[in-house]
């Protein structure tokens, strides 16, 4: 597939080096001249630099020929009429990251359709639903849906205290019909076998249905409290929607907000929630409005290293859970070391989101962590090889493990002795190269 | 300052005030007790006087500035109350003070009077002093609903921040609109009101005068002991219902006109000022019956209900001395009194939405102590109210407070007890003609000095005119360039 994608900022750059990794062509096209650098020596990709908004430079990056436009320069502007010129020029699809919801509208999908635009990213939107799906499991830092949203994966950190701390997987006491898909250690993710032994701070990846998910993350957290209150750092786009999203679920929320115009917005379409205009990063402003009480604490300012920052001292001073916004690739391994429970970032969403839009039709779904592992879900095809084989004997790739299988629907926890059959709907956890290996085993 | 447009549009109201002396000369000559002259002269005098005036200063500009405005209001209202005292004075009925006393009661339909016994007053004045308070409350409607908004004075404005301020010259063809539609409503209440009144059984003379105090919340009656004297249920609901109506803000009855009854419904002061009330009777009723007062629960919620609806509307008619009932009920209608309905309603105080707003506004700042960096903005339903307007209403409250005390101190100074002083002007600043103690006695105000009648009725005027449109005439800026 030929694809040309406008912006090498950190959204365009990763999707650009995700798509090539995948074997699609790809020209990048960025105005910035460091940025265009940066792309021609990082990526394994034509490199452009020049105003991707430009009819011209559009028809020099080969649009006309191409299969998918993606557009994610940081202006909306730029990337609609990015989006517009290239249908015109016969782009068959288009992508374009959309920040401003004025443009963007779910439930008209005719302000979309005069846009030309096939598929709008709105990071922000991903990002709130992300974490709201993360703070709706108690115990959790993370879950993902798959197969039609009856199979979840939950992430959990193990604490000290975790009594599964110090126990290989295979003596882990699970709830029927679950599974560890994953374990994510210092940053690096590993398939589980049998003998892991799980240390404390682990990130572990259970999957099972969805229904049972909060009784398989009790099984192995002792912390489930339900969230009550929650604190949001940055009350910009991405905060503000949460805090929205969270007042209506019957959560009390607390918004910082360091623009006064901004907090005063804020606190207009907020009906309870309270609003606090100050940095947000100080020791004595965040022990005043008692961080050590709330059961989550969210940065999500457009300053990473602030985000960071407070992220780190509310969980010094006793927030249950930290989360922090990260746009930068190379903030996030200060996270784990920082101590923060979560980083949202829409780097990643976003391009999961294209890489999503892009496998439409082979894959269901794919969800990029942070390091590096993917959960994809696939479909079994008719008449295919792998159809009617116990598993042990289909030769899954190392880095990689089958969790669950939606049949019908009823929901699997297949074993070594199971066998899929066409039509079913399978998650997949992977580690590093093993997505090629699994995808091509299930290719038609 | 645009002296032609200003002492044409005053001419305009003479004129009309002195026409509107032409129903009672009427009604004198098919009654024959004897006041055609008292009316028809000074109604004659004023119509020329004033439509020659009008001509005069006829001119082909339109433009009216917010200062024009406000000079407009209160010398028309003072204008009117000169005119309108002339009758009483005429039919050798009161002297000159008492006269103006009565007649600015009327127009600022505040209902405060030095009449004791008005059943022996010739029925055209009685017939008068309704019209007086009537003509006050489409007055006072459609100087808040429709103009007040358009200038940016006055607790309406809190509901239309949004209106910008507009090109002068579109101000007057939409003022004339909205003062139109503001007419047709109070004039099919006082239909209502009429009706309902003949219906429960109340003499065609009398019910035409309580309709007229009715919708304009005057309470000016033509019988001394006021409601009580009908001792009739039907009467006093008939009567709830119009002073309950006429406390509305007329500016719903818009929406409500306009198919946008939802919007009405909903909005937040309306709400509060039907919680208000039905809170009040609800515990005055329980207040009352358990000190022992009344002989069963209804007679007592009959009592509680009216006294509470004709004081939170500053309309004060009585079926009740409430004088006699007990020290908390007595302070709690003084509250109500105060509070007052919604604003754009013909009541006075310091109305609801004011009331609901310093209260909100209080209880952020004890909230702010505790978090020293909280956003709170004012908002009432989904409006956010504009922090300029909190600033005027906290000083509207100011100066609110400041006139009651510094107004006591005045009245007092004539030798008037400390109670009775505070009582007349709270009475008078708070447009119900009514207090606790001594003020809400007719004989009170007839045996007042002179001049502490004239300071009570700058302080009717003040109350009426919210305060500030009054104020503002009163500093040298209003005066320079």
């Amino acid at each position: 597939m030929r694809i040309v994608i406008i912006g090498a900022g950190e959204v365009g750059f990763n999707a650009a080096r995700m798509l090539s990794a995948e074997g699609h062509d790809v020209v990048i096209v960025e105005q910035n001249e460091a940025l265009a650098e940066k792309a021609t020596e990082g990526l394994d990709a034509l490199v452009m630099q020049g105003n991707g908004a430009s009819p011209r430079v559009l028809r020099e990056a080969g649009v006309k020929s191409s299969d998918l436009l993606v557009a994610a320069t940081g202006s909306d502007e730029a990337n609609i009429i990015a989006c517009l010129a290239a249908k015109a020029q016969g782009a068959l699809r288009t992508v374009a990251r959309i920040h401003n919801q004025d443009y963007y509208d779910p439930r008209e999908p005719f302000t979309q359709e005069v846009l030309g635009i096939d598929f709008v990213i709105h990071t922000e939107q991903m990002a709130t639903e992300e974490i709201m799906g993360a703070l709706a499991l108690p115990g959790a830092v993370n879950a993902e849906t798959f197969a039609e949203g009856r199979i979840t994966i939950a992430e959990v950190i193990l604490q000290e205290d975790a009594p599964v701390v110090g126990k290989p997987i295979r003596d882990v006491e699970l709830p029927e019909r679950s599974l560890v898909v994953g374990v994510v250690r210092r940053g690096e993710a590993l398939v589980p076998r049998g003998d892991t032994v799980l240390e404390a701070r682990d990130r572990v990846f259970l999957i099972g249905e969805k229904r049972r998910i909060a009784g398989i993350v009790r099984a192995i957290v002792t912390d489930v409290e339900p969230v009550r209150e929650v604190m949001i750092l940055g009350g910009g786009r991405i905060g503000l929607r949460l805090a929205l999203a969270l007042e209506k679920g019957g959560v009390s929320v607390k918004v910082v907000e360091r623009d006064e115009a901004k907090a005063r917005h804020a606190a207009v379409q907020l009906t309870r929630g309270l609003v606090l205009h100050d940095e947000g990063i100080s020791r004595d402003f965040l022990l005043q409005e008692r961080v050590d009480r709330t059961d989550a604490f969210v940065a999500v300012t457009g300053d990473d290293r602030a985000n960071l920052l407070a992220a780190m001292y509310a969980s010094q001073l006793g927030a249950k859970l930290t989360v922090a916004g990260i746009s930068r690739g190379e903030f996030s391994p200060l996270a784990e070391a920082l101590g923060v429970d979560i980083t949202i970032s829409p780097r990643l969403l976003a391009a999961g989101a294209i890489l999503r839009f892009v496998r439409r039709g082979e894959i269901s779904a794919v969800t990029l962590l942070e390091s590096g592992a993917q959960m994809i879900e696939l479909r079994v095809p008719e008449s295919h090889r792998i159809a009617g084989r116990p598993l042990a004997e289909v030769g899954f790739p190392r880095g990689a493990i089958l969790g669950a299988v939606l049949r019908g629907d009823k929901v699997i926890i297949p074993t070594g002795r199971d066998s899929l059959k066409a039509g079913d709907n399978v998650v997949v956890f992977t580690v590093g190269a093993a997505v090629d290996k699994v995808e091509r085993i299930f290719a038609s | 300052m645009h002296p032609r447009i200003v002492l044409n549009a005053l001419a305009a109201v003479c004129a009309a005030g002195g026409a509107a002396m032409f129903l009672p000369a009427g009604y004198s000559l098919v009654a024959g007790d004897g006041n055609v002259l008292s009316f028809g002269l000074p109604a004659l005098v004023t119509l020329i006087l004033a439509t020659a005036l009008f001509l005069l200063t006829r001119s082909p500009d339109s433009y009216v500035s917010g200062r024009d405005v406000f000079l407009i209001v209160v010398l028309g209202w003072l204008g009117v109350a000169a005119i309108g005292a002339v009758p009483f004075v005429l039919s050798g009925l009161m002297g000159p003070v008492n006269a103006f006393f009565e007649s600015m009661a009327g127009f600022t339909t505040t209902g405060a009077s030095t009449v004791s016994t008005p059943e022996e007053v010739a029925p055209s004045l009685l017939l008068w002093r309704s019209l007086t308070q009537w003509a006050g409350g489409i007055g006072i409607v459609v100087l808040f609903v429709a103009v007040a908004p358009l200038v940016g004075f006055g607790a309406t404005q809190l509901y239309s921040a949004e209106v910008a301020n507009p090109m002068p010259e579109r101000m007057t063809p939409r003022i004339r609109e909205s003062a139109k539609i503001l007419a047709y409503v109070y004039g099919a209440l006082t239909l209502g009101g009429l009706v309902a009144l003949l219906l429960a059984g109340m003499g065609p003379f009398d019910a035409v005068n309580h309709t007229l105090t009715t919708v304009s919340t005057g309470g000016y009656s033509t019988r001394s002991d006021s409601i009580a004297a009908f001792d009739s249920w039907a009467i006093e609901l008939a009567i709830v219902g119009g002073m309950l109506l006429s406390g509305v803000n007329f500016a719903l009855y818009f929406h409500a006109a306009q198919g946008r009854s939802g919007h009405a419904l909903g909005n937040r002061e309306f709400l509060a000022y039907l919680g208000i009330v039905a809170g009040s009777t609800v515990l005055l009723t329980v207040v009352l019956y358990a000190s022992g007062y009344g002989d069963s629960p209804l007679t007592v919620f009959r009592e509680a209900l009216f006294q509470s609806a004709s004081l939170a509307t500053g309309t004060a008619f009585s079926t009740a001395a409430w004088a006699s009932w007990g020290p908390f009920a007595q302070m709690f209608l003084m509250l109500l009194m105060a509070i007052g309905p919604c604003a754009g309603s013909t009541g006075g105080g310091l109305k609801v939405i004011r009331a609901v707003l310093l209260a909100r506004h209080a209880r952020q700042e004890v909230f702010r102590i505790i978090h020293p960096q909280a956003v709170t903005p004012l908002k009432l339903g989904n409006r956010v109210i504009p922090e300029r307007m909190r600033a005027a209403f906290l000083g509207f409250f100011f100066v609110y407070a400041a006139v009651l005390v510094l107004g006591t101190l005045l009245i007092a100074l004539h030798g008037v007890p400390v109670g009775a002083s505070f009582g007349s002007v709270f009475a008078c600043l708070n447009i119900t003609g009514t207090a606790l103690g001594p003020a809400g006695d007719p004989a009170f105000y007839a045996e007042l000095p002179g001049s502490a009648k004239v300071l009570l009725t700058f302080f009717m005027l003040l109350g009426r005119l919210e305060l500030f449109t009054v104020l503002v005439l009163l500093t040298p800026a209003f005066w320079r360039g």
